[in-house]
């Protein structure tokens, strides 16, 4: 037999046995050693290279590749078949009902959240975000603020006082005479932050809340444009159908002042949301602002009650309780 | 105070509805909402008691029959002062009482009630649960209780804010009603009287002119004590008053009439016909009507005999010297206080009375002698007083208006729209002010003395504002002027902290900043403590966030939830020197993992532990995640940490970790079986860390080499030290070590172990050859072997 005869010989074994069994790939490994293995038949057919003769040694090689490469190929392709089968058997097999592989749920704090969404909507309209001392001296928290030390608005907030008269503050206001000291009008800042109260705790009041306070100091501010800022704001907070009144209200720091309410359709009755004023001139006098030239008007607002608000959450101590079947909710 | 709607009607015509009402003050300042409104309430009217009998099975139960003129039904009553032919109020079956009480037919005590007769508490009138409610006889009866008693009994509940005073009367807001509708106010007109002789002699020696710039006094003889007329108990019941005798009730109704306090002195016990007015000694004591006895100092203003005090001024009278059945003649004082003296007497006394309240706030110092008439001719008419002396009126320091110039176009900046002249000399009018036009755009004013607060002209602006209606001032806005703002919020960077912490699982919390002295000591800090706490649990600022998660941890245990991540973001406090000035605040990112990271589930039955490992872990992937750089940590000691570690970023000590201290948590006696690992960060170095830019780093587009390197070392040294060596040897093409796998066994020796190093090596610049990782190799064998006396286990 001629060298051809017998690659032609292999060639037609090699495809009977792999259309025999096309998927048993314990078979298929058999065929790769007795046609593809170090000592196969194609193997064996190399061996007897040496008894060609030289001229014709060439020529044998390159048909041997050939028939190597070819033998080669359909091997790979059908054991490639053999593995998708494989695969498909065994996905046939799974229970696709079993629950997920679940992650461990984190969340940010409605709190954090609520004040988030506060500072992005002033920030939209050119207000800055500062911060200040949670523990400040009476002048600071008070008597620069215009609330004198023997007047009754200071009962308007129950202080916590440390050594030396300093305050725990009890609102974040301290904060604009910090501002108004450091730097020329105009200046536009909203200071969050955490004040605290000397107040019995219950469902509707903790020790300490937050405050967003805004401050706005430039040539014409009127009551008017501080009516326009805090509709824009209510609107974005609480949606472009919202029901929003100013009415009369005294804070020393500003004056005219006003307590914002929105309306609550589901209780039928005014939440109060916010206090703000036009800065009192006092206060630009504290600070060596010319009220000639200056005028501002200042706002302040509980981020928990607006976080009740908007979550519906009725009791305040939810917020310092943590229990993570609350804070996961959020 | 609770203003009772037809005691306004005695100054001005109310058309509102008691809600209507409210609105109306609410939207001028005056916080208000309706207390007692009858109006809606269904099913109760006048009925007449027919006879009553007793309950045949309860000593303390009548049974009564009781008629509304249509039907007869019978009625178990437990009240002591219900009579035959009494008429009443009577709530029928269906009827719903304030507070959704429903009257329904019941069996008490086997007598069947069809109804209910009404108390005064019960309606909303008045707190009087005494007994029920008794009508005049000539009451018709099956009339709708609303028609009968809500003229007399509708009352709203006011919030007046301090800098109003003048509102806090019946007749103070009367006047802001009448200028708000336009509507006609009118007062009482308030006559002299002569005095009949002269023999009521005072003389009063005031000589603290700066606690007590005026006061009035004068006496009044024969009178007779009894009960006041009964428009003038009806008034008093209805603002929430009770009645007392007409002499008491008289000074009372002044007060809720006008505003201003007076007192009244049995004019028997006083031993001299002086009245003196000074501050109290040290340690003077005084007992008041109340039968309080105080401890005085100089602080507290006291009215005197001549000698020894006979009221608290402004505050409250002397129990020796006060009013009683068989009193015949009276001093009456009507006096203007210093609000500040008043202010801090009460505080100091811990007393706020009707009268402190006003005095504190600022009275009215002309009001002092119209409210003297008011009393004299009150007395005269219900008391068969007469007056026997001159009104003695004391002045020593006059207390004037200021004279304050409006400027039209200050008033239009503020307003930010234009208010015609007309309406602004309507105002100033209506508000009591004197005014005149120094020129087309400038008023200047002087008001009323009942108006302390109006000290310049941002106050009139504001008054000008409040009438006008804050509703009528229009919206706008005006964000032309927007400026520069490049810093517009210096911490906004922490927000990539907290949703990289919470995208890994954890849950943020807030505590509370006020701890216990004991818990807020745990950091070893000196906390700040506050001077008047809430309670001793809540005294002290906290110094650290980690009792309040490990508090947390605690909580969560008990309600359920045994794998935990917890985080917080807050500020904390201590006492680093004396004083306000010793006082340091820093911002603290803290968190802490407890229980399991990974639950056994269907699809892996072994369950993951949080460690120290899982911690650090965490703080890798989120400092690589907000920072795009790594971590190191060193072993160092903190007193709330077992074991603990810093963690330094970029060669700076940003905070601590490692494993809380169980000390902690026994101390805070909290019950927490197994470890908690945990951690803190100070906020303002992670804040100058995330403010630096990320810059690009090339990728390399070369490949890279892997090698594994196996070491046989003493049991002692540690595998992140030989780590560290490596990382230090600066070679630029090392990208990665990983420790991966670390074995002992007895064939490697006695304490030994040994940890495989998976390496990956690559070039920035060219594609790495073997003989060039091995020589990199080789210069890692030879260090580690030198440094560490490793052996390369092959």
């Amino acid at each position: 037999m001629s060298l051809k005869d017998k690659i032609g010989a292999v060639r037609s074994n090699f495809r009977t046995a792999i259309e025999s069994f096309p998927t048993d790939s314990i078979k298929l490994d058999e065929l790769r050693i007795r046609f593809l293995g170090r000592k196969g038949e194609i193997a064996q057919l190399f061996n007897t290279m040496g008894s060609i003769p030289a001229d014709e040694r060439a020529n044998a090689g390159k048909l041997l590749n050939e028939l190597k490469i070819d033998l080669q190929s359909a091997f790979d392709s059908a054991i490639k078949n053999v593995d998708q089968n494989q695969r498909k058997k065994e996905s046939d097999s799974v229970d696709y009902s079993l629950p997920g592989i679940e992650l461990p749920i984190g969340s940010i704090h409605p709190i954090e959240q609520t004040l988030t969404e506060v500072k992005d909507i002033f920030k939209s309209i050119g207000f800055s975000i500062a911060y200040g001392p949670e523990i400040d001296d009476e002048y600071h928290n008070f008597e620069a603020l215009n609330i004198p030390k023997h007047h009754p608005a200071r009962d308007m907030q129950d202080t916590f006082f440390v050594e030396d008269n300093a305050v725990l503050r009890t609102h974040t206001s301290n904060v604009q005479i910090h501002l108004m000291e450091n730097e020329e009008p105009p200046i536009r800042y909203i200071v969050p932050g955490r004040v605290y109260r000397n107040e019995a705790i219950s469902y509707k009041s903790f020790c300490l809340f937050h405050q967003v306070e805004g401050l706005y100091v430039d040539k014409n501010v009127s009551f008017s444009e501080l009516k326009g800022t805090l509709d824009y704001f209510a609107r974005r907070m609480f949606g472009e159908d919202v029901k929003i009144r100013f009415r009369p209200s005294y804070f020393p720091f500003t004056e005219p002042s006003a307590e914002v309410d929105i309306w609550n359709s589901e209780r039928n009755q005014w939440m109060e949301i916010l206090g703000c004023g036009i800065v009192n001139p006092k206060v630009f006098k504290n600070v060596g602002y010319d009220s000639t030239i200056w005028h501002g008007y200042a706002f302040g607002m509980g981020i928990e009650r607006i976080a009740m608000l908007k979550y519906k959450i009725q009791d305040i101590r939810h917020f310092y309780r943590n229990d993570i079947r609350f804070l996961e909710q959020f | 105070m609770r203003l009772s709607i037809n005691w306004l009607r005695q100054y001005v015509d109310i058309k509102e509805t008691p809600q209507e009402l409210a609105d109306m003050l609410t939207m001028l300042g005056f916080e208000a909402e309706v207390a007692t409104d009858l109006s809606n309430l269904k099913n109760i009217v006048t009925a007449k008691v027919e006879s009553v009998e007793k309950h045949p099975n309860a000593d303390k139960l009548l049974v009564c029959q009781v008629t509304d003129g249509k039907e007869t039904v019978s009625v178990v009553c437990g009240a002591p002062n219900v009579e035959a032919g009494q008429k009443v109020v009577f709530a029928k079956v269906g009827a719903i009482l304030p507070g959704d009480f429903e009257i329904k037919k019941a069996k008490i005590r086997g007598e069947v009630s069809f109804g209910m007769i009404c108390a005064e508490d019960e309606l909303g009138i008045s707190e009087n649960h005494e007994g029920i409610m008794v009508l005049p006889e000539d009451t018709n009866i099956g009339i709708p209780i609303s028609d009968v008693l809500n003229e007399k009994y509708a009352a709203l509940e006011l919030d007046i804010t301090p800098n109003r005073p003048d509102a806090l009367s019946h007749y103070g807001i009367a006047r802001e009603i009448a200028l708000k509708t336009n509507r006609k106010l009118k007062f009482p007109e308030v006559k002299q009287i002569n005095p009949i002789g002269t023999k009521g002699k005072v003389t009063v020696n005031i000589s603290d002119p700066d606690g007590c710039p005026r006061y009035i006094a004068g006496v009044i003889d024969n009178i007779k004590i009894g009960e006041s007329p009964t428009w003038m108990k009806e008034l008093l019941k209805s603002a929430g008053q009770r009645c007392i005798n007409n002499v008491v009730d008289i000074s009372n109704f002044v007060l809720l009439e006008m505003g201003h306090p007076t007192h009244i002195f049995d004019y028997a016990q006083l031993p001299t016909d002086t009245i003196g007015v000074r501050r109290a000694t040290k340690g003077e004591k005084f007992v008041t009507l109340d039968e309080e006895q105080h401890t005085l100092d100089k602080h507290h203003l006291l009215i005197t005999d001549g000698k020894n005090p006979i009221a608290l001024a402004g505050i409250m009278g002397g129990l020796g010297s006060a009013v009683y059945d068989d009193t015949k003649k009276v001093l009456i004082e009507s006096a203007y206080f210093d609000p500040i003296t008043i202010r801090k007497g009460s505080k100091s006394l811990g007393m706020l009375t009707e009268s402190s309240r006003r005095f504190e706030r600022g009275a009215d110092p002309d009001g002092t002698v119209i409210a003297f008439w008011r009393i004299v001719s009150l007395l005269k008419e219900y008391a068969n007083g007469e007056l026997v002396s001159e009104m003695i009126d004391t002045y020593p320091k006059k207390i004037k208006s200021p004279k304050i110039q409006l400027r039209k176009s200050e008033l239009n900046i503020v307003a930010g729209c234009e208010i015609s002249d007309k309406f602004i000399a309507k105002a100033l009018t209506g508000l009591n002010i004197e005014w005149k036009n120094i020129n087309d755009s400038v008023w200047e004013c002087l008001p009323s003395s009942f108006r302390p607060d109006l000290e310049g002209e941002i106050d009139l602006i504001e008054e000008i504002i409040r009438v006008y209606g804050y509703d009528n001032v229009p919206v706008s806005t005006r964000y032309g002027s927007l400026f520069n703002y490049s810093n517009s919020d210096p911490k906004a960077n922490i927000s990539k902290v907290i949703n990289t912490l919470s995208g890994f699982g954890f849950n943020q919390c807030y505590n509370n900043s006020l701890l216990s002295k004991e818990e807020a000591k745990l950091s070893g800090e000196n906390p700040v403590k506050t001077i008047n706490p809430l309670s001793e649990n809540l005294s002290d600022m906290r110094t650290s966030l980690l009792p309040g998660l490990l508090t947390n941890i605690d909580f969560n245990i008990k309600n359920g939830n045994k794998n935990l991540q917890l985080f917080e973001i807050g500020q904390v406090h201590s006492q680093k020197g004396k004083g306000f000035k010793g006082i340091v605040e820093k911002s603290k990112i803290s968190g802490v993992v407890y229980g399991l990271s990974r639950k056994a589930d269907i699809h892996n039955e072994t369950p993951i532990s949080q460690s120290f490992f899982s911690l650090k872990g965490y703080l890798n992937s989120i400092i690589k995640r907000t920072l795009n750089t790594t971590t190191e940590y060193i072993e160092t000691n903190h007193i709330e940490f077992e074991k603990c570690f810093t963690i330094n970023v970029s060669g700076k000590n940003i905070g601590f970790m490692g494993i809380v201290d169980s000390g902690l948590m026994k101390s805070l006696k909290l019950d927490i079986e197994n470890e908690v690992f945990g951690f803190e960060i100070a906020v303002d170095l992670l804040l100058e860390l995330l403010t630096e830019p990320i810059l690009f780093k090339q990728i390399s587009k070369y490949p890279s080499i892997e090698r594994d390197l196996n070491f046989v070392i003493d049991e002692s040294i540690m595998a992140g030290d030989i780590l560290d060596k490596i990382q230090n040897m600066e070679i630029d093409q090392l990208k990665s070590i990983t420790p991966t796998n670390i074995f002992r066994h007895e064939s490697l020796g006695e304490n030994k172990k040994s940890v495989v190093y998976n390496l990956i090596f690559q070039d920035d610049a060219k594609t790495l050859e073997d003989k060039d990782v091995n020589s990199f190799i080789d210069e890692i064998i030879s260090i580690v072997k030198v440094k560490f006396n490793a052996k390369l286990r092959v």
